[in-house]
């Protein structure tokens, strides 16, 4: 059967898009193809370097300013400051973080061709602490250790040191996570979650980083998942004094939104109903307190009958593992992915 | 279609195109050999069936008939290696090494392979794909399938391919470049979804017989229809132990028709992105593919169904089972040799 057949040239064009289709998979780079001369990528380099110390150091002045105002009071992060005030300010006088002509595009990782070596994996509550209750009775805490460990098999075996900071069914403070983290020099960190929501039948996926300027709904999350933290106070302020490492917030985002973006997609081929809640700031202490870049995913809402029935089979857990660990490899090899090429169709960014 | 090599390179090199199926895999070669099999590995489950099959590993229809003797793995779900633990790593190896030995590729000659996955595969699947063609293969590239049909078809420009298969319905428009991943789309109601629904409603209206899985694919790949019926569908299942005459002719045409209503809305989606007058072109052009396009009557169906958003044409390829292993073949034999060597 011939039908209406292409031009020469777009049939050379065709097979050039699959070679270098192909060289993406296996991470190779496709220079020639990039269109951009060696010296303006360097001169990009230079530019998001100059652009992210620039950040970085006016980021650590202000959040200096603020503390110096604020009272200490215990209770919710959110009553540290009026962040929203803050960020304002950042952004008129040294350029907001997200502010795309600032905001790094490039992991830093990649950037200096640093080696992501160490991912620690957080599973979320566990021991007397179940997490979020399916309405079948399906626990969180359950659900999180067995996709983490589906997860940890898989980056395994592309020779990455992963730890997990628990390892079985036992309670481990919110500090203690952190501090498991850091102690392991992790290069990234991971907090798998599920969500309960009060509305019946809503599934949703979302994706988050730290951030103060939270709205009322990750708000809300953050009480529920900062429970039990075992920070004090002291603790806070001194987290907060390192909050100035704007790369490292900048970095959580990007790799927030590789996460989300391949865990939606594939969240999408199993359920159409799913919905992209996107990429979100939450003042969760776990993610305050690791020094590298980290990330807490609700990747699935167990409250939904349909889709707890899901979460209690094998093949859905992997599933939601392999989405992770795309999202991860994603964020890693950002030339190289598919999966961070373009927004997925409902759009992943939805920073307040 | 495709720039043949010079007879030099077809000696030196054996360029192989596989379609790695849910339900069916099928490989085809430039020295002009085809295969098929059913995407089926089986082991042996002790030494007494060992003995008795006098085999270590069966593949496709061989496992199938002997299920109950053998650990019977169908490892790609989806069109993708389906949970990724060692045994399915292990079976997908198996059947792509025993797709190779059945088009027995000659000493001394490198094989370079182009192999089909589904439109949407992420870039894990594609890896893991890679990694177990790869230790056959000197070279290898993966493509999606759809677009591996579209390039067997020739229509590069103006077409969308629909690639009705068992585990995923893969859809891709063709507008004269590579497709990108915002022309391609995966669906999951597919033929699988098809043996799911008509066992659910035998079972429920004939509740004392025994359909097994098995069984209703069979039905649905000798009897599958949408649309007008032509006489009735009876087959003879057991019931008690006899085997029994049953009427199946609404529960398959339900089953059967289930497909077309996420197809058509998937169509329509996908062609509403582009401009008008491309949509105008791309409509007389949609060309059906895999196995599900073996279902009597789905291209006049989906002409139907899509009727009330203006005329459209859709054409069964003339040879299903093939087409995507012809395709990748096509693509591998026309892609220039240093892209090969870099791969």
């Amino acid at each position: 059967m011939k039908l209406d057949l292409g031009t020469r040239a777009s049939r050379q064009d065709i097979l050039r898009g699959v070679y270098e289709d192909n060289l993406r998979i296996v991470n190779k780079r496709v220079e020639a193809a990039r269109g951009r001369s060696r010296r303006a990528r360097w001169g990009l380099r230079a530019t998001l370097l100059l652009a992210g110390v620039l950040v970085a150091a006016a980021g650590f002045q202000v959040w200096q300013e603020i503390q110096a105002k604020q009272p200490a009071e215990a209770g919710a992060l959110a009553t540290l400051g009026d962040p929203e005030a803050a960020a304002e300010r950042m952004a008129r006088e040294f350029g907001s973080p997200d502010d795309p002509g600032l905001a790094a595009e490039v992991p830093i990782a990649n950037l200096f061709n640093l080696q992501v070596r160490t991912i620690v994996i957080d599973p979320g509550h566990g021991g007397e602490d179940p997490g979020a209750l399916g309405p079948q009775g399906t626990r969180e805490k359950d659900v999180t250790l067995d996709v983490a460990r589906r997860l940890r098999r898989r980056l395994e075996r592309r020779g990455l040191r992963v730890l997990m900071t628990r390892e079985d069914d036992r309670k481990v403070s919110l500090r203690r996570r952190v501090a498991f983290a850091n102690e392991h020099e992790a290069d990234l960190f991971i907090s798998l979650h599920v969500n309960a929501l009060p509305a019946e039948g809503v599934t949703s996926v979302e994706t988050y980083y730290f951030g103060l300027q939270a709205d009322a709904q990750a708000m809300h999350l953050a009480r529920l998942e900062n429970q039990d933290s075992d920070f004090s106070m002291a603790d806070f302020r001194e987290s907060l004094e390192k909050i100035g490492d704007t790369m490292k917030f900048q970095e959580s985002k990007l790799l927030a939104s590789s996460i989300q973006r391949t865990l939606y997609r594939n969240m999408r081929r199993v359920n159409s109903q799913v919905s992209d809640w996107g990429v979100r700031r939450g003042p969760f202490v776990v993610l305050l307190g690791v020094q590298v870049p980290s990330v807490l995913a609700e990747m699935a809402v167990i409250s939904n009958r349909a889709e707890e029935a899901k979460l209690n089979t094998p093949q859905h857990r992997e599933h939601l593992a392999m989405s992770l660990e795309a999202g991860i490899l994603g964020y890693l090899h950002p030339d190289t992915s598919e999966s961070t090429q373009r927004a997925t169709e409902h759009g992943s960014q939805k920073d307040p | 279609m495709a720039a043949k090599k010079t007879p030099k390179q077809a000696d030196d090199i054996l360029y192989i195109g596989i379609d790695l199926g849910t339900s069916r895999s099928a490989i085809a070669t430039s020295s002009g050999k085809k295969k098929w099999v059913e995407s089926y590995v089986g082991w042996p489950r002790d030494f007494i069936a060992r003995k008795l099959l006098k085999k270590d590993i069966l593949f496709g229809e061989d496992a199938l008939n002997n299920r109950l003797s053998v650990e019977l793995v169908r490892p790609l779900e989806r069109g993708v290696i389906r949970d990724g633990t060692p045994r399915d790593l292990e079976a997908v190896r198996a059947l792509i090494h025993h797709l190779i030995d059945l088009v027995g590729a000659g000493r001394g000659q490198k094989i370079y392979a182009a192999v089909g996955v589904p439109a949407e595969a992420l870039k894990v699947n594609k890896l893991a794909i890679r990694d177990a063609v790869k230790e056959y293969a000197d070279t290898l590239m993966v493509v999606s399938e759809p677009f591996a049909v579209a390039y067997s078809l020739g229509a590069l420009n103006n077409a969308m391919v629909i690639d009705v298969g068992a585990g995923t319905v893969d859809f891709c428009v063709m507008h004269g470049t590579m497709p990108g991943e915002e022309d391609q789309r995966t669906l999951v109601t597919a033929g699988d979804y098809v043996d799911r629904q008509l066992y659910e409603m035998l079972a429920q209206r004939y509740p004392t017989a025994r359909f097994g899985e098995t069984l209703v694919r069979q039905f649905k790949e000798s009897y599958g229809f949408v649309g007008k019926a032509n006489g009735k569908v009876q087959v003879k299942v057991p019931v008690e132990g006899k085997f029994t005459p049953h009427d199946i002719t609404q529960e398959l045409k339900a089953a059967c028709e289930s497909l077309l209503p996420p197809i058509a809305e998937t169509v329509i989606d996908l062609i509403a992105r582009y401009e008008p007058d491309f949509q105008e072109r791309v409509r007389k052009n949609l060309y059906l593919a895999g196995g599900g396009s073996q279902i009597k009557g789905i291209a006049e169906a989906l002409e139907e169904a899509l009727a009330e958003y203006g005329p459209y044409k859709v054409t069964t390829v003339d040879d299903p089972l093939y087409a995507g292993a012809e395709g990748a073949l096509a693509l591998a034999q026309d892609m220039p040799e240093e892209y090969w060597e870099n791969m």
